[in-house]
Parts: structure tokens; C-alpha cells; sequence
């Protein structure tokens, strides 16, 4: 099983979303990280078939997914950033619903329906109408119609989002043991989950693949960059300033910064391990300025 | 499909906007039957021995039913002078009523009467003036049936401006399907789905399609049926010309209520087949719903502000095939016979190819539309 993108470009006007990328993916999860305009949902989109790229191609083991068309999408779950849905169906009535449209039999779309809602803590309110859910639980409605089909190829952009902390271990959870023989794509802010999850990560920046590979060698290459140093309350807005500042912990007078940075920062300033949040700031600090 | 098709008519008509216009329809067709069809404002003023005797609603129809029965068959201008000169009131009983005997054509006698009073036969102060039937309804005058016209005649009336109502619901419900799906972001959903580009948006049509000639038929069966229990299935080969409303005044060849009422049928279920193909078009292709609804409506309602009058007939036609004016029927009922290969026929049989045509397009472009629909 193999999902190869090509040279897949995307252009909106004179913006490239996605810039020539070329990558390939095998079974296992794959968390995609980047800071908001990197062009990751485009990416999804584009995989998922619902854009056409402007040049290049993907392919699912060797076959052109335009030219596959249903095939594909037999094979393929998609939560988008922004899920939409029926305010004034139920659950349960939305899922069957989605059931229908990914050609799943009716005897079977509600056996599965019902141990989707099951495992994504829904089973109890399946008859509510989904107007009257919150965002999280609507999210996890989202993850649940996903996964109808049982898809081979499951894209999930976001997923997290609007999860708390309880749900997000739920999710984790539910994703690992969901993803054996399967292709894996997720991306979301949250660094925490793919950390815990992901096989590999891809780091996107602006339309294009700046790294890809296993967790602990992604952030191998920051290594040396980490730094920490107690400075004095006082001087941390200048610092702040001055350097890539991560978290910060503060103690009475003086205040820990974690700095990522090329060379150290202050003479008493100690390397650090690096961690899969040190990345992102490392390679996404200027966006999130 | 049964079931994604069953799918899509929940989609459609569970809306609150969609219960509200309903709502306002059913209202607007209570309204309509009870003003036009039963009890209606249907009257009878007759001059017995003197004295006025007044009639309203469903006796009203009854003594109308009888006083056609009486001149039922080919119209002939002994029957119209007959008709003057029998129902016209005496000078002494209006002025012992308190009416204006100079301006006795104004005042409503019966069914009959009025029709050709009003039409030309009558001087204002309701005597008979000498005129030919051939002088009013021109060289088919011979042709032209006398019968009891009032029921039909109003019930058209009532249907034509109920459905003009219908077609505004009908693009409240349909022009979401397909836009609505981009507002909300359900399109991704569904456009990854297996069935998501070909069987859903089929669905999607059908289920339009089922709604608009459901909802059509239903309010059709609903009117007739007031009509046939209140006022019965008489006046079957009346002119449609010889109606008191003079709704189909000018139509210029003669026809039945019994054809008339058959084509107009057709007319209407052709001009909802239009509007619903116009309207997934518009909806497959706007950006969202707002739009969607925005554009259709006034696309809908633009014709209203062209009266036609003066225009070519090749526009005149144009004009006529439009929804909203086939909807209303007068447009399509005054155009003038075809001619094709050296046969004449009635412009109503266009409805039909033209419906076919816009249904297969309604069909065609919005499935292609919707599945090349790039997610945003």
C-alpha cells in the first residue's frame, strides 16, 4: 500500500499552497505539521481529490486517484478542518447518511454506525440531533464518519481541534490502535498528538516539505539548539524580543526561558534535549510572529 | 438510491425557512379556495317580479349552473340577445333598490349575463346594443361553446396565482441542494464518498424533481377536487373565451375548458420542471446558498416587469415558455396558433420539449457541476 505524490503543485493566483512536492507514504501515521497558511490543508485536499493540483500528480499504488475516481474513495475516510454537517439530523440519521454516500449496505452501515458512536463516546446521544452537540462531540462525530468505510487511507485535518484533554488521549488512542496496515495523515497544531502517535512527521512550510522522518530523528536536527538559562523576571520581555523563546517558567525574582536558538544565547545559558515543540518553534516561530 | 433519494427529501423540506413557507402557501391556497372555488364570491342578482332577489356563494353557483344549462350548446347571437333581455333588471326594481338603471351592465345579474355584457353585448344601461357575435369574438365566434364557465374559469385563476406562490416555496426548498452543501462544508464529505459524484447528486436532482411535480399535483388534486365537489364537472365544452373573468378572453382559437384545463395542467407542471431545472443549475454552480436563492428568485421574477405587449412573437413566445408567465397561463393561452410544416398547433404543446429539454439539462449539468466541484 502506497500513497506517492509527484511533484503535486497547487496555485491559487500568484500563491503556490503547494510548491512542487514529492512524497510517498506507506502504512503507519504520518503527522503533518505546519504552521496555518504552510499549505497542509491544501495538501489534504489535493489527496483527498476534492481540488485538482495545478500540476503533478498522486497515486495510490500506481493508479492516478483522478483516474481511479470511486475506487479511491472506496478506500479513502477525510475529516476536513471544518466539519460540516446537519444541524437537524441525529447522529445516528448522519451517519447512516454518510453510510449511504460511501456505498456502504444498510444492514451494515448501522452495525458500524453504532460501534463508530461507540467508540467515540456518542452511542448515548445518538438520537440527538447534532445541533445540540458540542464541539467536541461534534468533532468526534466527525472522526466517527470518517472512519465508516473502514478506510485504508484516512486523512484527518485537525482532528483534535475542540477536543479536551481527556477526548484527545481517547483519540490517540482510538487512531493507534485504528491504524495498523493503514495510511495515516494528520495534521493539527497540537504537537502533543502527533508526538504520541505519529510514525513520521512531515514539516510543511510554506507550500513546501522542509523535513520528513521518525519523531526522535526530526528533532535530532535541533539538537544544540535547545538552550536554558534563569534570567531575571525583568529582563524576560527583552529576551522575548531578542530570541526564539519557547516555554517560560517563573520563580519569584528570577525566570527559566527555553530558548531555541542557532548559538547560545546568554553565557548561562545550558544546552538543552530537544523536544517535537522546540521543532515546530524552531522552524515556525517567524509565522507565529 | 431509494434510500440516498429518501436522504435528500428530508435534506430538502426539514427546514425551518422551508415549514414557514409551506405554512404560508397553505394558507395563501385556503384563501384562494374559499374567495374563488368554494364558497367563493360568486353572486346572483335576478329581477322576480319586481323585487331583486340576491344569491351568494354555493346557491349562487347552483342557480349560474342552471341558468347555463338553460343556453348550454353553439353560441349564436339570438342566444346572446336572449340571454340580455332575459336577465336585465327593470328600471322600477332598481330604482326601487336604490340603483343606478344608467349604469346597469356595472352591477353583477348572472354568470352569463356579465360574460356578455361586459364583453360588448350591453350598453351601460345593460340593453342588448345590437351587436354580432362575430363583432365581439371575431370569425371563430361560431365555433365558441356556451356553458357554465364560473368554476372553471376561477379555479384556474386561483391555481395559477396559487402556483406563482408555489414557485417562490418551491426555489426556497431546492435552491439549497446543491449550494448548501458548499455553505455548510458538507461538499468534502460527500465529494469523498464513493457515491458522492454520481449517485448523490442524481439523488439530489430526483429528489427535487419528486418535491416540485409532488407538491404540484398535490396542490392541483387539492383545487380540482374543491372544484368538482362544489361546482361538478358541468361546463366541460364551454369556451374558455366565454368566461365572466375574461381570463382567457383573447385567446384567439376555440377551446374547451375540458382541453383547456388539460393543457393548462400540463403548463403548469411544465413551468416547475423549468423553474426546478433552472434553479439546481443555479444551485450546483453559485458559491452558496445565499446566492443560490438571491439569483434564482430574481431570475424567477424578472419577467413580471416585461409585459410583452408590442414584442415580436418569437419574444412574445420566449416570454410566454418562462416559468412565471407559464405559471400564469394568459400569456401562453393568447399566443397565436404555429405553424410547422404547414400544420397549425397550439403553442402549450411547446411546454412539453421545452420541459424535457430543460429537465434533461436540470439533470446533466448540475450531476457534472457538483461532482467537478472543487472544495474551498
Amino acid at each position: 500500500m502506497e500513497l506517492r505524490i509527484e511533484n503535486l503543485t497547487k496555485q491559487y493566483g500568484a500563491t503556490l499552497a503547494v510548491n512542487n512536492l514529492s512524497l510517498t507514504l506507506g502504512c503507519g501515521v504520518y503527522g503533518l505539521l505546519g504552521a496555518n497558511g504552510a499549505g497542509k490543508t491544501t495538501l489534504m485536499r489535493l489527496l483527498c481529490d476534492i481540488q485538482a493540483p495545478t500540476s503533478g500528480f498522486v497515486s495510490y499504488d500506481g493508479e492516478d486517484i483522478r483516474r481511479s475516481g470511486d475506487r479511491y474513495r472506496n478506500l479513502l475516510g477525510y475529516l476536513p478542518q471544518h466539519f460540516g454537517y446537519y444541524p437537524d439530523f441525529t447522529a445516528y440519521r448522519f451517519l447512516l447518511y454518510m453510510s449511504a454516500v460511501k456505498g456502504l449496505s444498510r444492514g451494515y452501515a448501522k452495525e458500524r454506525s453504532l460501534e463508530l458512536l461507540e467508540e467515540v463516546g456518542l452511542l448515548k446521544v445518538k438520537d440527538k440531533k447534532i445541533k445540540t452537540f458540542s464541539g467536541g462531540m461534534k468533532q468526534r462525530l466527525g472522526i466517527a464518519q470518517a472512519m465508516l468505510n473502514n478506510p485504508r487511507v484516512l486523512i484527518l485535518d485537525e482532528p483534535t481541534a475542540g477536543l479536551d484533554p481527556k477526548e484527545r488521549v481517547r483519540f490517540r488512542n482510538l487512531i493507534s490502535s485504528y491504524s495498523r496496515n493503514k495510511i495515516v495523515l494528520l495534521s493539527t497544531h497540537i504537537v502533543s498528538d502527533v508526538e504520541y502517535i505519529a510514525g513520521e512527521i512531515l514539516l510543511m512550510k510554506r507550500g513546501v516539505l522542509l523535513h520528513q522522518g521518525r519523531p526522535h530523528e526530526i528533532i535530532r536536527s535541533i539538537e544544540g539548539k535547545v538552550w536554558e538559562c534563569s534570567v531575571p523576571s525583568a529582563s524576560v520581555p527583552r529576551m522575548q524580543e531578542q530570541f526564539n523563546v519557547g516555554n517560560l517558567r517563573s520563580e519569584g525574582e528570577q525566570t527559566t526561558l527555553r530558548i531555541i536558538s542557532d548559538q547560545k544565547p546568554v553565557e548561562t545559558a545550558v544546552p538543552a534535549a530537544p523536544n517535537l515543540e522546540d521543532l515546530y518553534l524552531y522552524y515556525f516561530s517567524d509565522a507565529l510572529n | 438510491m431509494k434510500e440516498m433519494i429518501g436522504y435528500e427529501i428530508r435534506k430538502l423540506l426539514f427546514r425551518p425557512l422551508v415549514w414557514a413557507s409551506l405554512a404560508g402557501l397553505l394558507l395563501m391556497a385556503a384563501v384562494m379556495i374559499l374567495n374563488w372555488i368554494a364558497p367563493g364570491a360568486f353572486g346572483v342578482q335576478e329581477d322576480v317580479n319586481g323585487k331583486k332577489v340576491t344569491l351568494e356563494g354555493l346557491d349562487a353557483v347552483l342557480r349560474n349552473r342552471e341558468i347555463a344549462g338553460q343556453y348550454e350548446g353553439p353560441l349564436t347571437t339570438e342566444k346572446v340577445r336572449d340571454i340580455i333581455e332575459a336577465f336585465r333588471f327593470s328600471q322600477s326594481m332598481m330604482e326601487a333598490e336604490g340603483m343606478e338603471p344608467e349604469r346597469q351592465r356595472h352591477y353583477v345579474h348572472n354568470n352569463l349575463y356579465d360574460t356578455f355584457a361586459r364583453a360588448g353585448f350591453a350598453a351601460m344601461s345593460g340593453e342588448y346594443n345590437g351587436a354580432d357575435i362575430t363583432e365581439v369574438y371575431g370569425a371563430m365566434a361560431p365555433d365558441l361553446t356556451v356553458g357554465y364557465s364560473a368554476g372553471w374559469e376561477s379555479t384556474c385563476y386561483a391555481l395559477a396565482y396559487t402556483l406563482l406562490s408555489w414557485g417562490c416555496v418551491l426555489i426556497i426548498i431546492i435552491s439549497p441542494v446543491f449550494s448548501d452543501e458548499y455553505t455548510r462544508g458538507t461538499d468534502a464529505l460527500i465529494l469523498t464518498g464513493s457515491r458522492g459524484r454520481r449517485a448523490c447528486p442524481l439523488a439530489k436532482v430526483i429528489a427535487s424533481y419528486i418535491v416540485t411535480l409532488g407538491g404540484t399535483l398535490l396542490l392541483i388534486g387539492l383545487f380540482f377536487f374543491v372544484f368538482l365537489a362544489s361546482h361538478g364537472a358541468e361546463g366541460l365544452n364551454a369556451s374558455v373565451q366565454l368566461g365572466e373573468m375574461a381570463f382567457f378572453f383573447d385567446t384567439p382559437y376555440p377551446i374547451s375548458w375540458k382541453e383547456a384545463f388539460a393543457f393548462a395542467c400540463l403548463a403548469w407542471l411544465g413551468a416547475v420542471v423549468v423553474l426546478a431545472s433552472l434553479t439546481l443549475m443555479i444551485s450546483a454552480w453559485a458559491k452558496n446558498s445565499f446566492s443560490a436563492l438571491v439569483i434564482t428568485f430574481t431570475i424567477y421574477a424578472l419577467p413580471l416587469f416585461f409585459s410583452g405587449s408590442g414584442c415580436p412573437p418569437a419574444v412574445k413566445l420566449v416570454l410566454a415558455m418562462l416559468p412565471i408567465t407559464q405559471l400564469e397561463l394568459r400569456n401562453l393561452f393568447s399566443l397565436e396558433l404555429l405553424s410547422l410544416g404547414g400544420q397549425q398547433f397550439k403553442a402549450m404543446w411547446l411546454v412539453l420539449p421545452v420541459s424535457a429539454a430543460l429537465a434533461a439539462l436540470g439533470t446533466l449539468l448540475p450531476k457534472r457541476a457538483f461532482s467537478r466541484h472543487q472544495v474551498m
